[in-house]
């Protein structure tokens, strides 16, 4: 039997959800600039959806102040990645309840 | 929405974002049309010469393609707000350059020391290796474009084997000619491949 409760909420938001995703696709840390363009988020939108991730423990930051800009770069964290697969492992056990 | 259509449509949200972060085409459309067309005249053009000069004529063909192929890219990533050095331009360098350098190289050997019928070889290891390297990096490409990888192996697997071993095939190849071998290639499946990319793709998408 399924536990929906289970089912995690701060990853379950679309916008969030598409972070995680992005993150969880390469090793490479993302540029916030980078994530903006891929998601196509306002930045307000961006940060804040950033900050609750960080806020859970999911995704970590580190801002890279060297010649030109400085940059933030925002990668998944340990926890994060983990939270993504179980997450995308009750996704799968919802959709073989419905076959 | 149901829990099942709620997990489907996360599911959707999830392969939409992977598929945008890790697919890279690597050759628009537009560049592989304009390809396909200087490849033509290249074949014309080079179907009269031997050797260096007939080298020369394609090398000169790829830079004005490379460059096109450049600006392409960098009025589609300004045009988008994106970076020209992505990290998926960064990683189809990564699996397609080994095979374009050691095709290139190749080539080059045979039109120097090949003796006659240089510019076949030279034009069979050009299209084999550029095959190779389309395939290289076909995880993270478009389908398309590992059927075009395809495409340029076997006919250039083909055209080797007609030019050495398989001497039944040679008199249809010498019909051909390197130029026509490479006008065909280089340029007749690049025209096909642009105009199909072009056709079927939405603007806006990679």
């Amino acid at each position: 039997m399924i536990d929906f409760s289970k089912l995690d909420r701060t990853i379950h938001e679309k916008g969030r959800l598409s972070i995680m995703t992005l993150l969880a696709s390469r090793v490479d840390p993302w540029p916030f600039q980078e994530l903006k363009s891929e998601l196509e988020m306002s930045d307000g939108n961006l940060i804040t959806h950033l900050r609750t991730l960080d806020k859970a423990g999911y995704v970590g930051a580190n801002k890279i102040t060297g010649e030109g800009r400085p940059q933030t770069f925002y990668e998944l964290t340990a926890a994060g990645r983990k939270a993504f697969v179980d997450y995308l492992g009750l996704l799968e056990q919802i959709l073989d309840l419905g076959k | 929405m149901t829990t099942h259509e709620e997990a489907a449509e996360q599911l959707r949200v999830i392969r939409t974002m992977m598929e945008r972060a890790t697919i890279f085409r690597a050759l628009s459309g537009e560049a592989a049309l304009f390809g396909g067309a200087a490849s033509l005249a290249a074949g014309w053009v080079s179907e009269s010469r031997n050797g260096w000069a007939w080298g020369s004529v394609w090398l000169i063909g790829l830079a004005i393609v490379i460059v096109f192929a450049i600006w392409q890219l960098v009025r589609t990533a300004s045009a988008k707000g994106k970076q020209v050095w992505s990290h998926g331009l960064q990683v189809a360098l990564r699996g397609a350059l080994p095979s374009l350098i050691a095709g290139g190289f190749l080539g080059l050997l045979y039109l120097k020391y090949g003796g006659r019928g240089c510019e076949t070889h030279a034009a069979s290891m050009w299209i084999i290796h550029y095959g190779l390297a389309l395939l290289a990096i076909r995880e993270f490409a478009p389908k398309s474009m590992a059927w075009l990888g395809l495409a340029f192996l076997v006919t250039g697997i083909a055209a080797f084997s007609a030019m050495t071993f398989v001497q039944a095939a040679t008199p249809l190849l010498n019909r051909l000619g390197p130029s026509g071998l490479m006008a065909a290639t280089f340029g007749g499946f690049h025209l096909l491949y642009g105009a199909a990319i072009v056709t079927t793709t939405r603007r806006g998408d990679g």
